[in-house]
């Protein structure tokens, strides 16, 4: 370890640099976390060792049965919750013990955190015990969490923190070591925010990465490989932002536009990993919008046609023009064999009002194009964008009926429409005609000043397209490792609760206790359901039958827990994941 | 329980309300098709397994049932079963052979009476054992009955070929005492006299309904036969439709002039409205089956189904995962019901209308089919 002169360390010896990297729960769990991947990369490239510590998967693979779908999408709010991340470490005790004792044992005097509004929780609270168990170690956190609205400077002042990559962390996290390594304290560097002696103290931002071929390689060796489900998959990314604005999006704000790799450079990378992991053979590219450049896109596929390997590889796209017959034609031979294009609406109306820059007749022409190609085809969806009259959503069915021959899945949005943080939709709800509650802020459970657009309406129409969808053959999925009955049964009870609709909000956990009667977060809430409901007039019918509901399911809940007959939802769900 | 201080009449009325509060609920929970019910069944049929006096010529016997004993039963499970049997609107005492010939009959019927006087108790019997004591407990006990009464026939011949025992002046004159209690005593217990409709006996259901006018039954109700084992086909009116048309009409037309209340099965030629398959079954919300050695069932026909009041408490069954998934599977109109023969009625022109296939193989039934297609 390196001697640090003052502040948080007290270091002791020299090099080697070596970095522990950890993504605490809850991160999915099909392929390892690409972000922690890529910085493993930085910081290899840059001469530092690095050990890996998926904690998220790793306890996924230990987790008891009343965790059993706790990785679920649909669950993720659980994990911010206080009471339920308690049991958790109270249930996964050794789990965690072993986990600290583990990443302390590895000697690294730098523990980097990648952090996600999910993993927020499980991170400060292993943060703390690090801290506790070895005050000198240097705890850092990033993530796109901290690229906008002020959540490092928040964050900073946490007991447990000692420094916040507030950007892309690339060359940020790197240059915090080597700072950390040279001068023995811990030192500012643009993009990354740090607290020596109780002073916060920033570099700035760093300015934002024009081209990605700079940008080493994502190294999956210090990864549990075999821990994860998909053993055929590597992710990967190509592109960062987007070319376009849709208002719904916030993208573009994270990533200040739109950068991307050459296809030369992309191929690069491929070719790495499919020389490093010959056993892995599909790659999965979680960018946004891959083909941001089509010609980048082309010029990758062209060089795997020509130079090979031979790999399977998936995109997500956005409708264009120049996505043509040719070029798809290139991409499927080169071995892309899905897209998943968000196309959004079918109406060209509220495509004009998501400031979309294509009408549904392109749209039409991709996804016949990309079918015919030989690609499988998905299209995500979204319900009730602000302005979207019942006309517009008929026009997305057609739309749906229209083209159900070259859609082979759809994704209808679990948020029908978000508002997603610094998205202009976010920042401009007057201009939507959204009504602005400053006591009570949402994201989800927007409403319109005329009262026409409101969350019901927009499960409603989700409901009506997933069942029209459904009846025309489409595969209709969740997109996300989740089930979408669990899914609807939880955002309607999240949706009731925020509404202060007690009885409804009671009916819904209940209904959702029914799927999952395990569940640890959702008897939580039914416990406090339980006395809500008893506060409630005793000849108020209604509230008197959901109290007595409340009660024997959570008798039945309790009951099963002690004797082991827990429902194994897998079975009740086949298909499911 | 309720407290025993309190007076006969609040204990009642306590009884009473706890009752209809679990009914009501109980009917809500079925409508909403919750999975987890907080309320208990409004119907518990209640497994009386006795040996039989007659050996009706229809009937599928079942003389290898263990014979019903209240006090062993109620030590094993009366804990479980006497609050779910309280709470219910009907307790149906049902099982094979002749309940009241019983040692224990009247113990039972006092015990009925005592511990569950709000809730009506529904019974078939050959009325063979209703003797003046059995009858002053079923219509003055203070509590309420329903009695199903076989006969078959309106005269003793045809009842001695029917029933095979030689019981029916003794059957009418016990009948009449017990109606002639039920009309002192404001109409308890209700009486239906049942008439299975066989080649035998088909030309006597028009005197069979003047015989219930005459009695003042409640009520008459008649069905087809069931054939059972292939030797039973010569039973079936299914062969003789046109004569069960002509008795089915002449019977209606009897029963209309002497104002009984006649329940009759539908013609041959004609659809009930019963052929159309249901898409839900209320029965796994709303009822449940106990059987002597604590088994629990959802219904009579339900198959293998592995729970009892033996291993765990009557409450841990009834939500537990063996019935949610049965009420999961009903509420989407899956799993049971596809194949239930109760849910899946042919039409009355139909032979499956006629067989009971219970406990065969397929082989079994084609070769019963073609056995019995050879027209008697």
């Amino acid at each position: 370890m390196w001697p640090l002169r003052s502040g948080v360390s007290r270091l002791s010896r020299w090099p080697p640099a070596k970095v522990a990297l950890v993504q605490c729960p809850v991160w999915w769990t099909t392929d390892p976390p690409l972000g922690l991947a890529q910085l493993a990369g930085s910081l290899k490239h840059f001469g530092h060792e690095t050990e890996v510590f998926d904690l998220s998967i790793e306890l996924y693979r230990e987790r008891g049965e009343k965790y059993k779908n706790a990785w679920a999408w649909e669950q993720f709010a659980f994990w911010q919750d206080a009471a339920w991340m308690a049991d958790c470490f109270r249930d996964h005790a050794a789990f965690w013990d072993r986990a600290v004792t583990r990443i302390l044992e590895s000697d690294s005097p730098v523990i980097g955190f990648a952090v996600f509004l999910g993993s927020l929780r499980t991170t400060l609270e292993v943060a703390r015990r690090l801290k506790a168990a070895a005050p000198d170690r240097v705890i850092v956190l990033g993530g796109e969490y901290f690229f906008l609205g002020g959540k490092a400077e928040e964050l900073i002042r946490h007991p447990s923190v000692d420094a916040i990559v507030t950007g892309a962390a690339d060359f940020a996290f790197p240059e915090l070591v080597k700072k950390l390594q040279d001068s023995g304290r811990l030192e500012p560097c643009p993009g990354a925010v740090v607290k020596r002696d109780g002073e916060i103290l920033s570099g700035g931002e760093r300015p934002p990465q024009d081209s990605l071929d700079e940008l080493p390689f994502a190294d999956y060796e210090p990864f549990p490989l075999a821990l994860y489900e998909d053993a055929n998959r590597i992710p990967m990314t190509a592109s960062r932002g987007c070319v376009r604005r849709c208002a719904f999006c916030s993208t573009r704000e994270f990533w200040k536009g739109y950068s991307y790799m050459s296809g030369e450079r992309i191929y690069a990378e491929v070719a790495h990993h499919a020389k490093r992991h010959p056993g892995r053979r599909h790659v999965e590219f979680y960018d946004i919008t891959a083909n941001g450049s089509v010609p980048s896109l082309e010029r990758f596929a062209e060089l795997v046609i020509e130079k090979g390997p031979t790999i399977a590889w998936k995109i997500n796209a956005i409708i264009r023009p120049e996505m043509t017959r040719e070029v798809l034609d290139k991409l499927a031979a080169s071995g892309c064999t899905s897209i998943i294009y968000g196309l959004e609406s079918g109406s060209e109306h509220v495509l004009k009002l998501m400031r979309k820059e294509y009408g549904p007749a392109v749209a039409e022409r991709v996804l016949k194009d990309t079918h015919e190609a030989g690609i499988k085809t998905t299209a995500n969806f979204m319900f009730g964008f602000p302005g979207e009259t019942d006309a517009d959503f008929r026009e997305t069915l057609e739309f749906l009926r229209r083209n159900h021959r070259w859609l082979d899945r759809v994704y209808p949005s679990r948020t029908y429409t978000a508002l997603e943080e610094h998205a202009y939709l976010f920042e401009h709800p007057e201009e939507f005609g959204i009504k602005v509650d400053p006591a009570k802020p949402t994201n989800l459970y927007w409403e319109t000043l005329d009262g026409t657009n409101d969350f019901l309406v927009r499960m409603k129409r989700c409901d009506e397209f997933c069942a029209l969808a459904a009846e025309l053959g489409i595969d209709v999925q969740k997109g996300l490792d989740a089930e979408l009955a669990l899914d609807r049964q939880l955002s309607l009870a999240q949706y009731h609760e925020f509404k202060s609709n007690d009885l409804e909000a009671a009916r819904a956990y209940l209904a959702y206790a029914e799927l999952d009667l395990q569940n640890p977060a959702s008897l939580s809430r039914l416990k406090d359901y339980e006395i809500k409901l008893a506060g409630k007039h005793p000849d108020d019918v209604a509230s008197r039958d959901a109290l007595a509901l409340v009660r024997a399911t959570l008798w039945q809940a309790e009951r099963e827990s002690r004797t082991g007959a827990v429902t194994d939802r897998s079975a009740e769900f086949s298909g499911a994941r | 329980m309720i407290q025993e201080t309190r007076s006969g009449n609040e204990r009642l009325a306590e009884l009473r309300r706890r009752q209809q509060e679990n009914t009501r609920l109980n009917g809500a929970e079925y409508d909403r098709r919750q999975l987890i019910l907080a309320s208990s069944p409004q119907h518990v049929f209640f497994q009386l397994n006795a040996v039989c006096n007659a050996d009706c010529i229809f009937c599928s016997k079942g003389y290898d049932y263990p014979i019903f004993e209240l006090d062993p039963y109620l030590e094993k499970f009366g804990k479980e079963v006497i609050p779910l049997l309280s709470r219910a609107e009907k307790i149906h005492l049902t099982g094979s052979g002749e309940f009241l010939g019983l040692p224990d009959s009247k113990k039972i019927l006092r015990f009925f009476n005592t511990e569950f006087p709000h809730v009506e108790k529904l019974f078939a019997t050959n009325a063979s054992y209703l003797g003046p004591q059995i009858c002053e407990l079923i219509a003055n006990g203070g509590s309420r009955y329903s009695l199903q009464i076989s006969l078959h026939a309106s005269n003793p011949e045809l009842n001695r070929t029917m029933m095979r025992y030689d019981a029916f002046d003794k059957v009418m004159r016990q009948l009449r005492h017990l109606i002639e209690l039920r009309d002192k005593n404001g109409g308890n217990p209700r009486i239906r006299l049942m008439f299975v409709l066989t080649t035998f006996n088909i030309e006597d259901l028009p005197n069979f309904v003047r015989l219930a006018a005459e009695l003042k039954a409640d009520e008459v109700a008649a069905g087809y036969f069931y054939i059972y084992e292939s030797q039973q086909k010569y039973l079936s009116l299914y062969f003789k439709p046109d004569l069960a048309n002509r008795y089915i009409d002449e019977a209606r037309k009897v029963a209309d002039e002497l104002g009984v209340v006649m329940r009759l099965p539908p013609k041959f030629g004609q659809s009930p409205h019963e052929y159309q398959r249901a898409d839900c079954c209320s029965e796994p919300w709303t009822q449940v089956m106990l059987n002597v050695e604590g088994n629990v069932l959802p219904c009579d026909v339900f198959g293998d189904f592995p729970e009892t009041l033996a291993e765990k408490p009557f409450r841990e069954i009834w939500n537990g995962p063996a019935y949610r998934t049965i009420r999961a599977n009903l509420r989407e109109s899956k799993g049971c019901i596809l194949t239930c023969p109760r849910h899946n009625p042919s039409s009355v022109n139909d032979w499956d209308s006629h067989v009971i296939h219970r406990s065969k193989g397929d082989a079994a039934i084609v070769r019963e089919y073609n056995e019995a297609m050879k027209r008697p």
